[in-house]
């Protein structure tokens, strides 16, 4: 597949995300991909750059709604927060997914907001029983008020608190048998994070149910150097390195092939170079999926 | 929910800067100490708001420079911080605060800029414009077409300054390398930012335009609209001007006018 001689998809009747490799799509990119439409199976954006129900953003988005299925990747719900859930970002939220019809819609394992004030990040949950239980019952909430399941997505951090109790995917587990919320899992922030805090990756890929798993996405990292030692960053900056894909096949492994999705959202890249990133996951979907395959037989 | 409402307090006040340590004790040292790996949380949440405001104000930072408008921004969010999880609120309030900013106080036109960036913002996030034909206005008895009152279209803004805006913006625009010079005395400009279709456009009006549509978006009547704008000048050809503005959806005659 040549990302630069694009395929046009037939136009998009049931929105229902592929098992198949799809693009966060980032507003410079727009035009770029209603132009060329490349062969990507589906997309995802932030469903807070749409809000509004009005605007040039959302005409974009509905006309590539017609090619492709879309997905809605909440990045300011603060589910984490012991603010009171925000009812009008919720209607907001119910409004615009009435309106694309997404497949999946998603949102963080995080807090972004106290006191009124959001810090437009996804800031670090304590891992305790008591913010497991404040974190089912905004699930619960936001799933009720929108009508449809979630999926919640394992941040990257920096850092962790001598408090916490519970190892990360165990709370993500356990937020999705209470909840009926699915998983979203970022291979790349299980990378990130495994370096950071120094934990093994592949037992958190381990203890995660295949079948929670509705989506996972890979995005690029850098490592930086401080005068007192060294951190990884997740900052969407660069392609997708090799052990993050290694660490992706092995998941593949694992929880067999889920729609996965390649995230870039800083020094963005040409469109092709994103479709090409694409196309290397989907070809890691399709060798995971001929090896199911093989082991059914 | 104490434990938990109590620590993001304390880490909101770690992101401010405070420095308070009530995080001290809670976050063990890591690959890094744990005053550092908090600072990468403060410079994420600093930088990517100052991001946020550069995209949504890309004239005002290349007129002040990136430095100056780094610490602009930050100023801004200290005394502005998002109040929503969507941020396309965040900078309503850039105008108010950097006419009373006295870093910027020599740039007495920023203020202005400030308004005429956040207008186009709002326009391209607005419903789109419905285009009027002229013939609304010809099939009314003309008796009646003084008391027409209208309302501006809703992804339209008029934004009137004592300054050559129109000219500073486009002299400011990212593609233009060696801007001209612009005098500020040249006298003050009204631009109407509109968005006819998908791409936001921003006119400059001559001063009768600027006034006639001034006087309409207040909600005088055509009439009184009319006469204001032939004083400043009395060659204005108001049919052509109120079939562009009609057509491109600028003006809406309003249900309470007669006969509309």
């Amino acid at each position: 597949m040549n990302p630069l001689k694009p395929l046009a998809p037939a136009p998009v009747v049931d929105g229902a995300i592929p098992v198949d490799a799809g693009i966060g799509l980032r507003s410079p990119h727009m035009q770029a991909l209603l132009q060329t439409r490349p062969a990507v199976g589906w997309l995802e954006v932030h469903a807070e750059n749409f809000f509004g129900n009005a605007g040039v953003p959302l005409h974009y988005l509905m006309r590539a709604r017609e090619y492709y299925p879309v997905s809605l990747h909440g990045v300011g719900l603060s589910l984490g927060s012991t603010d009171p859930l925000s009812q009008p970002h919720l209607r907001q939220l119910r409004q615009l997914i009435d309106r694309v019809q997404p497949g999946l819609v998603s949102e963080h394992l995080s807090w972004g907001a106290v006191s009124g004030i959001h810090f437009n990040d996804l800031l670090p949950l304590p891992y305790t029983e008591e913010a497991l239980d404040h974190f089912c019952r905004r699930v619960d909430q936001a799933q009720h008020v929108l009508g449809r399941q979630l999926l919640i997505e394992n941040p990257s951090s920096y850092l962790r608190y001598r408090h916490s109790t519970i190892p990360e995917w165990e709370f993500l587990t356990t937020v999705a048998e209470r909840t009926g919320a699915g998983i979203l899992l970022d291979i790349n922030n299980i990378f990130v994070s495994a370096f950071n805090h120094g934990f093994d990756a592949e037992t958190y890929l381990r203890a995660i149910p295949a079948d929670r798993v509705g989506e996972i996405h890979l995005a690029g990292h850098s490592l930086k150097q401080f005068e007192d030692g060294e951190l990884l960053i997740d900052d969407h900056a660069s392609p997708v390195c090799d052990q993050v894909w290694s660490l992706y096949c092995c998941a593949l492994r694992l929880l067999d092939p889920k729609p996965t999705l390649i995230e870039w959202d800083a020094e963005l890249p040409p469109l092709p170079d994103l479709v090409d990133q694409a196309r290397l996951a989907r070809d890691c979907l399709n060798r995971a999926a001929t090896r199911r395959q093989e082991t059914c037989r | 929910m104490n434990a938990l409402n109590r620590l993001q307090r304390a880490f909101a006040e770690d992101l401010w800067g405070s420095d308070l340590k009530h995080l001290h004790g809670l976050i063990p040292d890591g690959r890094l100490p744990a005053a550092r790996l908090l600072q990468v949380y403060r410079n994420n949440f600093r930088i990517s708001l100052t991001e946020a405001l550069e995209a949504v104000y890309p004239v005002m930072q290349r007129l002040v420079g990136a430095d100056f408008f780094r610490y602009l921004a930050d100023r801004y969010l200290r005394n502005h911080p998002p109040t929503h999880g969507d941020l396309a609120q965040f900078g309503d309030r850039m105008a108010v605060f950097v006419a009373s900013f006295q870093p910027a106080a020599s740039l007495p036109y920023l203020a202005d800029i400030a308004r005429l960036e956040w207008a186009c913002h709002e326009v391209f996030h607005a419903p789109g414009n419905t285009p009027v034909g002229l013939d609304v206005l010809t099939r009314m008895p003309a008796a009646d077409l003084p008391g027409l009152r209208f309302r501006l279209g809703p992804a339209c803004h008029l934004v009137a300054s004592d300054f050559p805006v129109h000219c500073i913006w486009q002299n400011n625009q990212a593609e233009v390398d060696e801007p001209e010079v612009v005098d500020l005395n040249r006298g003050g400009e009204t631009v109407l930012v509109l968005r006819p279709c998908w791409t936001v456009q921003l006119w400059a009006l001559q001063p009768a335009a600027g006034r006639l549509l001034t006087s309409l978006c207040r909600g005088e009547p055509l009439g009184e609209a009319v006469d204001q704008a032939l004083m400043l000048d009395r060659t204005l050809d108001l049919q052509s001007l109120l079939s562009r503005y009609l057509a491109a959806g600028v003006l809406i005659p309003r249900c309470d006018s007669p006969h509309s």
